[in-house]
């Protein structure tokens, strides 16, 4: 029976069948094996997983950020950065960077964070004779270290799966992903010192005011969302909708950068990612039904708590696991259905479920940045115009320092876990 | 995990179908749903019992919607390294199996969905009082509407490949 899943899957993968759609085969064919009465559970499993509240943050968070790149907040995130890091040598990487960071503190795609900045910050790099490759890999990275910025889709997604506590996740992503951040500052330095690269033109005092002015609103978003979450004033998915009418107000009434004859569009940009999301994670749901109906998710925790004696081998055998698939496919297939089985086998071991949430969306963050189905990755060189072929070998160090930063995160709990248990929530 | 809706990605430049229509309506209603069970709680001190299920049920209906969409603008994630290596007349073998496949899972899912609609009719919601056959619906009308962009694309596919084997004869 496992084989069988096993074979179906991949073969439907391997020949273009759209995820979901995939998964949903997959488990009709696994029930007409057992029994044609369990093809009723289709429709009901399909429909308990999208029966939930905090899910509604996505298509909401998604919205934000696409208001957000649309009416000018995004560009006015950028300036703002320029302020702090504009006058060190690789300044405008570390903007791209720290921009990329800070838009992830609203929307939680990481795709639509680095389309929105890299839009903006492309050109510009280009403008500063940043060697187009260097600006690529640069953008794609800071794409992927926004998984671990809240409001990401992939903490909102492992929390509701996994049953851990959605503010808890958001809490304990912020450190790792600052250290992520500064660690490909530092690499976005270190690289800019040694190819020259030219100093951003410094601004005036009262362009410096101006900016800071212009600014504050897109950062007030982030302080109403984050301060609203952990102030106990509304849920993610509330905070979600305050962002959106916020959002809406700032670019409409203030800004005036958005128009109305947008607002379709904008709309639908946000439905139809949604729709892609919860396509795979409504069938992942019918799929999981069908291994938990079959026992396979307890042989699987059998077999793993075997094999791997220790939470060492545990962590580095999922570390393994994530990557390898990430590599080759979307990480939302494998996250919807390994995390119920891995999450009470982290627990069993000693890892805090927090912790352990923050471990695997690093290495997803990892897996966008990463050659060949990297969706930063794509992202960035469809606003470049790079081959990734081109861009594979300046990527490397950056994918080690993002190693680097994941083995930190997966050791040393204390950097997941020090904000949640300082704000009361793990 | 992230899909992106990319650039190449047709979004629509005109008018807006019924299907585009609902979906922004949807939306705007989940937001404006969600919003005014946040100011209803703190600037009139009470908690609405019926906002929370509706805003799910608006929510099903997206995803549901928002998927038959994604199908319409083909932005759904899938892999095509593999298929790509295929010469021109596998191409299109693969396309059609993957198209049988594909609506024989979504024919048997919207005939069980209608199974499950029938079933549930009966019951109501208690913060809105709607029947749940209300966002059970929605499975099916997503499903028919899968189906339909599912095998609209595939003929559009068909098309182009065979022009692009007649091109390089």
């Amino acid at each position: 029976m496992g084989l069988l899943l096993i074979v179906t899957l991949i073969l439907t993968m391997l020949m273009g069948v759209p995820v979901g759609i995939c998964l949903g085969i997959t488990t009709m064919v696994g029930m007409l094996y057992i029994s044609p009465d369990l093809l009723i559970m289709l429709p009901q499993k399909f429909m308990s997983g999208l029966d939930s509240f905090p899910l509604l943050a996505i298509p909401l968070f998604v919205l934000a950020g696409q208001l957000m790149a649309q009416g000018g907040l995004a560009k006015r995130i950028v300036e703002l950065s320029l302020i702090f890091v504009g006058q060190v040598r690789g300044g405008l990487g570390m903007v791209v960077i720290f921009a990329t960071m800070l838009m992830s503190g609203i929307s939680g795609s990481p795709a639509a964070n680095t389309a929105a900045i890299g839009s903006i910050a492309v050109p510009a790099m280009k403008k500063q004779q940043y060697p187009t490759e260097f600006s690529t890999v640069l953008l794609a990275a800071a794409g992927g270290v926004s998984t671990l910025v809240p409001p990401a889709i992939d903490l909102i997604i492992i929390g509701v799966i996994a049953n851990i506590s959605i503010s808890a996740l958001f809490a304990a992503g912020i450190l790792p992903a600052v250290l992520c951040g500064i660690g490909i500052m530092a690499l976005a330095h270190r690289k800019a010192q040694n190819l020259e690269l030219p100093l951003a033109e410094p601004m005036t005092r009262d362009e410096k005011r101006q900016t800071l002015f212009d600014g504050l609103l897109p950062l007030l978003m982030v302080v109403i969302i984050l301060g609203g979450i952990y102030g106990g004033v509304f849920t993610p998915t509330e905070a979600a909708a305050v962002a959106v009418v916020y959002g809406f107000c700032v670019s409409f009434f203030i800004y005036k950068e958005l128009k109305l004859t947008e607002l379709p569009n904008v709309l639908l940009k946000s439905c139809a990612l949604t729709g892609v999301v919860l396509l795979v994670l409504a069938c992942a749901a019918m799929f999981s039904f069908l291994l938990t109906f079959e026992g396979i998710p307890l042989a699987m925790a059998d077999m793993i708590t075997t094999y791997a004696f220790n939470w060492i081998v545990f962590i580095l055998f999922v570390h393994v696991l994530f990557f390898v698939l990430g590599m080759v496919m979307d990480c939302l297939p494998p996250i919807l259905i390994l995390m119920p089985i891995l999450v009470p086998v982290a627990s069993a071991m000693g890892i805090d479920p927090v912790h352990f949430g923050i471990i695997v969306a690093a290495n997803v963050g990892l897996g966008m940045v990463s050659p060949p189905v990297g969706i930063c990755l794509f992202v960035s060189c469809g606003l470049s115009g790079t081959p990734i072929e081109r861009v594979v070998k300046p990527l490397l160090p950056f994918l080690l320092v993002l190693t680097i930063s994941l083995m930190v995160i997966t050791f040393v709990p204390q950097v997941s876990l020090f904000l949640p248990k300082l704000l009361g929530l793990s | 995990m992230d899909p992106e809706v990319s650039e190449n990605t047709k979004l629509p430049s005109g008018n807006l179908t019924i299907l585009e229509w609902a979906l922004c309506l949807l939306l705007t209603a989940i937001v404006m749903v969600t919003f005014v069970q946040v100011v209803s709680r703190y600037v009139l001190q009470s908690s609405l019992a019926w906002t929370e299920e509706l805003a799910r049920y608006m929510f099903i209906w997206l995803a549901a919607l928002g998927a038959a969409y994604a199908y319409k603008i083909k932005a759904h994630f899938l892999l095509r390294f593999v298929v790509d290596k295929f010469s021109l007349k596998n191409q299109i073998i693969i396309a059609t199996l993957v198209i049988g496949l594909t609506s024989t899972f979504l024919v048997v899912f919207i005939w069980q969905a209608v199974l499950y609609v029938g079933s549930v009719a009966g019951q109501t919601a208690p913060g809105t009082g709607l029947s749940k056959a209300v966002p059970a619906l929605a499975a099916v009308v997503g499903g028919v509407l899968m189906l339909f962009y599912s095998i609209r694309n595939w003929c559009r596919e068909i098309d182009n490949l065979r022009d692009f084997a007649s091109e390089s004869k």
